[in-house]
């Protein structure tokens, strides 16, 4: 009897335990939420044309201009801005921004998400130049922006800038940095949802000699690429780049620059092994004799750096500038392309990329780049927009765009990243002593 | 052997003639007849009324050879004693006295001269009396003169039961004698008309003692005079056929006299005042005779008052009457009337003793001092010096001791206003409690219609008994919690063992058990009162087995028990229910069986009784629970973390406050080895593995609610509370003699068992206290925490503010809608879920992606957003670039922003789409709409929220947000109320009830006839 009562016990406490452990939920606390944040197309001088393509008439936008802040929707597939910034509510394709004055020069940037810490390697102060930043603010509340920066002689003295709520504060480089040929440019928001755009437009005299958008990198790092500079040959000869280089931290770094083109890979006279000063935005001067109308720009250092290369070339009957920034590694990505032809310069060591191309029509074109080193694509005609599927190794690209008014890069950047946040939970004990 | 009525007495000499009044006294009758034949101081004359006796008064009184006047039975005494003195030859001497004799009242051979003594030499007096001392308890002093309290209560001064041993003797003035024994000298009986006649029997002595001091004699009480009075219609040893006597009763005609005679003798300007103490007292008389569960005496009270409110005249025609006797102001009698501080001494020393002789009755209290003391036998006790030290050797008083110092240490952090873990702060008083309790909608996060849980009642009342200070009280209970579960499991266990030390040990590791320890470290308010409650319910629970022996006042006792319970642990109750089911079930299968249909009904109706009456008591939340099954598994307070299944096992519930795993109790342990003993030990081995096993499958799952939207494992401390009892009674049996059994045996595996659960429970206690007292002292609940929401986002009365923190470790931030204060006691219980469009709102706040939540916040009424410190960066920046929020202030605490636009709790928007904030109290609101439009309230909708306006009801709708909204035609005033009828309703049948079942379980008091005689005395 006493041993039928033991086991009966024992089994029971056996498969209780057992039971109640293998069914013991886990106790997750966490929820994530995604998103896309909405992204801010930049705002433009009266004299400069701007315009945005999207990939959907209904998509969700507004002008970042005073107390309005309610969203309609775009209605049309290439949006001319009146020279407001625009907020798009269109998750998932990084739409391009295309500006320039008609004959004189070209540029473009993606809309992209506010960041909180951008870097322009790009613009100047000196007399030649009419660089501008604008400061673009599409929060409901006033934002406060930091902005540092270096020219060839050092760091110049930060200044802060309060934004008005939904507003654009545009300011002249030469008030910040009067003089300064080489400029570096970062800017970090202290609080606000605050994106920043450089515009560098240079001349002599009456004569124009360009301008352009100056793409923002997120951060400095020490294995740059800058994907996609365009390479103008001339009679006999080479046009000459400018590489910049700023090394913000406090050390020195060691940097050896490798050209990658479809001529090959080597270093550049000048650029292999060269030293630069921390604090201090450096200029060197590279021409490079290579066959090809692109390459990129491999840049390694010991030391965290940023750099971005400034290309002078001759449209038609004017010239203008061109400033590659670096880009990240690419992530898989929609780009609304309509009314653009942009040519995608991948960079890798091996290249695996599938490009899908949405027509107007309809239809789907599909292609599949494969390479090494350098690969490029021009987006044909009637194209509404372009899946960019990357495989493989690291891979980085950029985009060339040519029109008569001049030609404009930008590097590859998902404009608006799926964002996977925490859901807070509702929970009264946050008001519990 | 008689006086004659014919002798003459000498001249000057008192002339005294007893009127003895008689009226069914056989039983007393012949000691009356006999004391008065043998008075050291005969009696001059003697005449006997007879008011209609129906028993065998009439034959004695013949027997006895004395002459006696009939009249109808309805006479009463003042009118027999008339008819008596009408009958007298005329006098006018001042020396001719009566001495009114009652049928029930022997005087002692010596008490008319005694009395007689004291008048010779006191020539104003007009009245004298004996002293009064019981029929049966000869030493029970009943009076020594009498007076009427403002209330009109008779007024004696005496102590229940009081002993006469002199303390009272003397020749004492006072307002007036009882009429058994009464001396009166005939001249002034005379002018004051004798008693009055609207007073046929009760108050009619206090009265004319009234009349003869106003007009200018003096009453005296005699102590040498001694008579032994029974008493016998205050009692109701018979029945009481006078006119005046409505349905018989005597109680409404000693009210109705009480009241006659304050309101026929007073000052005029006393009169109102004496109305309202006569119409309170009556009131507060007949709660107590109801909750005595004597209804007839209640009605008596209210009936005796109408009695005389509906006579008037009568009244008037008294106190004209008084006005012409009256020679000196009616004041001077103020002397007599004894003060209220009395009465109330009087009645606090009645309350005590009554306790006294509950609690504390035991077989030592029956001695007397009366008892003979055996002065020989004290002689040869040899007396030791009583030093203190050696009370410890009492197991109870050494336990008591150690227990004290225990929770002393283990409370250091504890001192103070209490709150952390499952604990909300308590507010500050009572009345907020009693406020909560009773509101129909709580300004919590969003607003909730819930019913308040009936703890916050409990609490409210322990608060209001706690001089009003709920955070006191609070303190204090978590202070003394530890000592009232070793009291409760102490008188469970002592039915187990006769052996103190065994008994208090095991109470001491009751105390400080694994869930005792948890919950009050975490704040678990529900285990800790089933930690209280439960030894008394188990104590109980033997007789649930033949439940008809109960009794029904034993059965509403345990089901007020178990209602305590239940407000506490829904899944208490559960249990308890679950308990009365099985018993429903086996009465049915014995039933099939015998077929005794008497038995099963009587089981069956207290077994639902028990099952149903705490759900009753705990309407309308325990229906609403019904509802909300999970109600049944959260306990009051914060969802807090509990321990995993492995950890509930070793009977410890786990989470915040919890003993580590290192600390193993015993309890398992004991409750294994006792499935195999005996199967008295093996009832509790059972129940307690029962409820072990049912603890370790619940906590494997997880819930959330109260507030929390976060998922927690089930707390199941209630259950292994019960575990823990089971598996203490199953030890102290096994251990209760076992000394004694082992050592009788030879040396086998019991010793092995015996040695292993002593030496297990020894390391528990060591290890558990000593934790208690060093890291637990740092536990979830401490006193007197930083306030979370800064006061400057508590300016406006029912201002939201969103409140984001980071709770313990968690990375991400928790959030909730905070009402102008921290969260209080029963707020977790009432929050209600937050709206999905909040959650969204919130949830995009904090991916950056929430361009539009400040416009939603600010439409849900939502003033701030409020960031406690530390901070997530990347939240601040992203509400810093949402827009919408603008910075107020960023401190040490927490960073806070205002929420842009209207975001007030009562908007009205026009026509045009123009809005305006309307100002609103804390739940109502008065305003006037400029217009038509809408007027939007930002609270959770509920049918209760009405806007009256122009004397209709707008008509309400939800929202875009499902909020209410109501539809305003017209401008003008317009009031928002929330209907509470519903709430009021409730609470009426809860009252209700609750009175039901208090009567039902407490004690009955008996009707005076019902008391025997020397019971009475």
């Amino acid at each position: 009897m006493r041993k039928r009562r033991g086991f009966i016990i024992t089994g029971s406490l056996m498969i209780t335990v057992v039971l109640s452990n293998s069914v013991s939920s886990h106790v997750q606390s966490t929820n994530f939420s995604t998103s896309y944040p909405t992204v801010i197309c930049p705002p433009s001088d009266s004299s400069v044309t701007s315009q945005t393509s999207v990939t959907s008439s209904s998509t969700p936008y507004r002008k970042i201009q005073g107390k309005n802040s309610a969203f309609q929707s775009i209605r049309k597939l290439i949006y001319a801005s009146d020279g407001n910034a625009i907020l798009l509510d269109q998750p998932s394709v990084t739409s391009i921004t295309w500006q320039g004055v008609s004959g004189v020069w070209a540029g473009a940037t993606l809309c992209r998400a506010p960041q909180s810490d951008q870097w322009f390697v790009g613009g100047s102060a000196n007399v030649l130049s009419k660089g501008r930043i604008y400061l673009v603010n599409s929060g409901l509340s006033e934002a406060l922006v930091d902005v540092a920066l270096w020219n060839s002689k050092g760091p110049l003295p930060a200044k802060v800038f309060p934004v008005h709520q939904n507003s654009t504060l545009r300011i002249s480089l030469d008030s910040i940095a009067a003089g300064s040929d080489s400029l570096v440019v970062r800017v970090t928001p202290r609080s606000g949802r605050v994106s920043s755009y450089l515009v560098e437009e240079r001349s002599k005299g009456l004569k124009s000699l360009g301008g352009d958008l100056v793409n923002a990198v997120d951060s400095a790092g020490t294995d740059l690429v800058i994907s996609g500079i365009p390479h103008q040959r001339t009679a006999g000869n080479g046009i000459s780049h400018v590489v910049r280089f700023l090394v913000p931290g406090t050390a020195d770094a060691h940097v050896r620059v490798d050209l990658i083109s479809t001529d090959g890979v080597f270093a550049p006279v000048g650029l292999d092994g060269v030293n630069i000063t921390h604090g201090v935005a450096t200029d060197l001067v590279f021409s490079p004799t290579i066959a090809s109308t692109i390459f990129s720009l491999r840049i390694r250092s010991d030391q965290p750096i940023v750099a971005g290369v400034l290309t002078s070339l001759k449209v038609k009957d004017h010239t203008d500038i061109v400033w590659n920034a670096a880009s990240p590694k690419l992530v898989p990505m929609t780009l609304g392309v309509r009314g653009l032809n942009p040519t995608l310069v991948f960079t890798g060591d091996s290249i695996l990329v599938a490009i899908s191309a949405r027509l107007t029509s309809g239809k789907v074109l599909k292609n599949r780049l494969k390479g090494s080193d350098i690969a490029a694509w021009r987006v044909p005609d009637n194209v509404s927009s372009v899946d960019i599927s990357p495989s493989g190794s690291i891979i980085s690209g950029g985009a060339i765009i040519s029109s008569n008014s001049g030609v404009a890069t930008f590097p590859l950047v998902v404009g608006s990243e799926i964002t996977r946040a925490a859901v807070p939970n509702a929970d009264i004990a946050v008001i519990n002593r | 052997m008689w006086q004659s009525a014919v002798s003459t007495p000498e001249i000057d000499q008192p002339r005294v003639t007893a009127i003895l009044v008689v009226h069914d006294g056989a039983t007393w009758l012949p000691e009356v007849v006999a004391s008065l034949a043998s008075q050291t101081r005969p009696i001059d004359h003697t005449l006997v009324v007879d008011t209609g006796s129906t028993d065998a008064s009439s034959k004695l009184l013949k027997n006895a050879r004395l002459a006696s006047i009939s009249m109808e039975r309805d006479t009463g005494f003042g009118a027999a004693v008339a008819k008596a003195v009408l009958s007298l030859p005329e006098s006018d001497s001042e020396s001719e006295w009566i001495w009114l004799i009652h049928d029930d009242c022997a005087p002692q051979p010596g008490a008319l001269e005694a009395l007689l003594d004291a008048v010779s030499e006191r020539p104003h007096v007009a009245v004298a009396g004996p002293k009064l001392l019981g029929w049966y308890d000869r030493t029970h002093l009943l009076e020594m003169g009498l007076s009427i309290a403002g209330n009109g209560a008779r007024w004696t001064g005496m102590e229940p039961r009081e002993y006469d041993q002199g303390q009272h003797d003397g020749i004492h003035e006072v307002l007036s004698v009882s009429t058994a024994g009464a001396l009166i000298r005939r001249k002034v009986f005379q002018e004051l008309e004798g008693f009055d006649s609207n007073l046929e029997l009760f108050r009619d002595d206090v009265d004319f003692g009234w009349r003869a001091h106003v007009a200018g004699h003096t009453v005296i009480a005699v102590s040498a005079a001694v008579a032994f009075h029974a008493e016998a219609s205050a009692t109701e040893r018979r029945n009481v056929d006078v006119k005046g006597a409505l349905l018989n009763r005597p109680l409404i005609l000693d009210r109705r006299n009480a009241a006659f005679v304050l309101l026929a003798n007073s000052s005029w300007w006393m009169l109102p005042w004496l109305a309202f103490q006569l119409f309170f007292g009556s009131a507060v008389r007949s709660l107590g005779y109801l909750l005595a569960k004597l209804p007839g005496y209640a009605s008596d009270e209210f009936l005796a008052v109408a009695l005389l409110l509906i006579r008037p005249a009568k009244l008037w025609e008294a106190r004209k009457r008084r006005k012409r006797e009256r020679l000196i102001s009616s004041r001077t009698v103020i002397r007599f009337i004894p003060p209220r501080w009395s009465q109330l001494r009087l009645g606090f020393a009645r309350v005590v003793e009554s306790l006294r002789k509950t609690i504390l009755s035991s077989p030592r209290d029956s001695g007397s001092v009366l008892d003979v003391p055996n002065e020989e036998e004290d002689l040869l006790t040899p007396s030791t010096p009583l030093r203190w030290r050696t009370a410890f050797r009492r197991p109870e008083v050494a336990g008591s001791a150690f227990l004290l110092f225990f929770v002393s240490m283990w409370s250091t952090h504890r001192y103070g206003a209490l709150s952390g873990g499952a604990l909300e702060m308590p507010p500050f008083g009572a009345s907020d409690l009693w406020r909560e309790y009773g509101q129909s909608w709580h300004q919590i996060a969003m607003g909730s219609s819930s019913s308040t849980p009936p703890w916050i009642l409990i609490l409210a009342i322990g608060s209001t008994l706690y001089m009003g200070k709920a955070i006191a009280f609070m303190a204090f209970f978590f202070w003394v919690a530890p000592l009232l579960m070793a009291l409760s499991v102490y008188f469970l266990l002592r039915r187990f063992s006769q052996n103190s030390w065994l008994v208090v040990s095991a109470s001491l590791a009751y105390a400080i058990s694994p869930v005792s320890i948890a919950s009050i470290n975490s704040g678990r308010l529900g285990t800790i009162v089933a930690l209280i409650v439960a030894p008394r319910i188990v104590s109980y629970l033997p007789r649930f087995i033949q439940i008809e022996t109960a009794t029904w006042r034993m059965i509403f006792g345990v089901s007020l028990l178990i209602s305590i319970l239940t407000s506490f642990s829904l899944l208490g109750y559960l249990g308890m229910f679950a308990v009365s089911m099985v018993g429903v079930a086996r009465d049915l299968v014995e039933y099939k069986r015998s077929s005794n249909k008497k038995l099963f009904v009587n089981r069956v109706q207290r077994r639902l009784a028990l099952a149903l009456i705490p759900f009753l008591l705990c309407l309308p939340w325990s229906f609403e629970a019904l509802l909300h099954p999970s109600r049944f598994l959260l306990e009051p307070g914060l969802l807090i973390e509990s321990g995993v299944p492995n950890f509930t096992l070793l009977a410890n519930p786990g989470g915040p406050g919890s003993l580590p795993w290192w600390v193993i109790s015993p309890i398992t342990f004991i409750l294994f080895v006792s499935a195999f003993s005996t199967a008295k030990v093996r009832r509790y081995s059972n129940l307690g593995i029962f409820f072990i096993l049912i603890s370790v499958m619940l906590s494997a799952f997880s819930m959330n609610g109260h507030g929390s939207s976060s998922n927690v494992r089930i707390w199941t401390g209630t259950l292994l509370a019960f575990a823990t009892i089971a598996s203490l009674c199953a030890g102290v049996i096994i251990l209760d003699g076992l000394r004694q059994r082992l050592a009788s045996v030879r040396f086998h595996y019991r010793h092995i068992l015996g040695g292993i659960v002593i030496a297990s429970t020894l390391l528990y206690v060591i290890t558990a206290s000593g934790w208690a007292i060093t890291t637990s002292a740092k536990g979830p609940v401490q006193a007197n925490r930083n306030q979370v929401l800064p006061a400057f986002l508590a300016v406006t009365p029912g201002v939201k503010t969103l409140v984001m923190r980071n709770i313990g470790d968690q990375e991400v931030p928790s959030f909730f809608i905070a009402r102008e204060r921290d969260a209080v006691l029963g707020d977790a219980d009432l929050a209600p879920k937050n709206s999905p469009v909040v959650i969204l709102a919130v949830r995009q706040l904090v991916d950056g992606s929430g361009i539009a939540s400040s416009r939603i916040l600010a439409s849900f009424g939502i003033k701030y957003l409020y960031a406690l410190n530390p901070a997530n960066p990347q939240l601040v920046r992203s509400i810093d670039g949402l827009g919408g929020f603008v910075r107020m202030s960023s401190t040490q605490s927490g960073i806070a922003w205002k929420i842009s636009g209207i975001s007030d709790r009562l908007v009205f928007t026009g026509a045009k789409g123009d809005a305006q904030a309307m100002p609103t109290l804390a739940e109502s609101a008065q305003g006037t709409t400029p217009s038509a439009g809408t007027v939007s309230l930002a609270e959770n909708f509920d049918s209760g929220w009405q806007i009256i306006q122009g004397a209709q009801h707008l008509v309400r709708v939800k929202n875009q947000y499902g909020l209410p909204q109501f539809q305003s035609t017209a401008g003008g005033k317009f009031i928002l109320i929330h209907d509470g009828t519903k709430r009021r309703a409730w609470l009426a049948l809860e009252l209700l009830v609750f009175l039901t079942v208090l009567l039902m379980a407490l004690p009955s008091g008996k009707r005076k006839r019902d008391v025997s005689q020397e019971e009475m005395q």
